[in-house]
């Protein structure tokens, strides 16, 4: 159980850095600066990083039998920058702290 | 006698309830949106793209992912009704806390004041909790 948040937990803060720096750092640089070689290694990592997100969210998502609303959300949130950090809290909020795991 | 047997099938079967229904809705608007991303990525990497050789290999492997989340969502048992009960009781604990520090800091002269000694004397009763980085 535990082992499933942190996995979950980790992996959303990778996703929300990386698309962040995506977002806000690569994109300008590639169109306003036209430098290329950001965006060519945030966005491939961004993407497997994602890959990942998906897996440990599908694992946290049946461990603690999460509302299918809350795992569809799980997944959309991974695509929009910043969303990922209040998902993570939410989620925490809502199917972990009430249980008592320290 | 058709209709029984379609509502027969809605309340019974994992296949055809209206929850699996949206997740088969919701694994064709995946594999849509997968395969045809793989496709269009495959074909910009053989013309010479080779950030898109990188996403031909990730976007299969998405779609291999919504399969499993498909497949397991279905056979996935529903909230027990001991969980149920234990976030019942944890959003009343919270309910009656927040309406006692309320209550406190009304009788107070200074609310301010008040609300942050009633806080430090919840936090010092409260167990110890490690937050994993919060």
């Amino acid at each position: 159980m535990e082992k499933a948040y942190t996995w979950y937990h980790r992996l959303s803060l990778a996703v929300g850095t990386t698309l962040m720096i995506f977002v806000f750092v690569a994109i300008p640089l590639r169109y306003f600066a036209h430098i290329h070689w950001p965006d060519m290694i945030i966005a491939p990592l961004h993407g497997y990083l994602y890959l990942g997100y998906l897996a440990a969210a599908m694992n946290f998502c049946f461990k603690f039998k999460v509302k299918l609303l809350d795992a569809v959300l799980l997944v959309l949130v991974g695509l929009v920058p910043g969303l990922v950090f209040v998902m993570d809290r939410r989620i925490f909020r809502h199917y972990v702290s009430e249980l008592g795991i320290q | 006698m058709a209709e029984g047997l379609v509502t027969r099938l809605m309340s019974v079967s994992k296949w055809f309830s209206p929850r699996a229904i949206v997740i088969h809705l919701l694994l064709l608007a995946w594999l849509g949106g997968c395969i045809a991303a793989s496709i269009w990525q495959v074909g910009r990497a053989i013309q010479g793209n080779s950030l898109s050789f990188l996403y031909s290999i990730e976007w299969p492997l998405f779609t291999v992912l919504g399969i499993l989340g498909w497949w397991a969502l279905l056979h996935l048992d529903t909230i027990s009704d001991n969980q149920i009960k234990a976030r019942a009781d944890f959003e009343a604990l919270q309910r009656q806390r927040a309406a006692e520090e309320r209550a406190r800091a009304a009788t107070e002269t200074d609310p301010e004041v008040a609300a942050y000694n009633a806080h430090l004397e919840r936090i010092s009763q409260g167990p110890k909790k490690k937050m994993w980085g919060h």
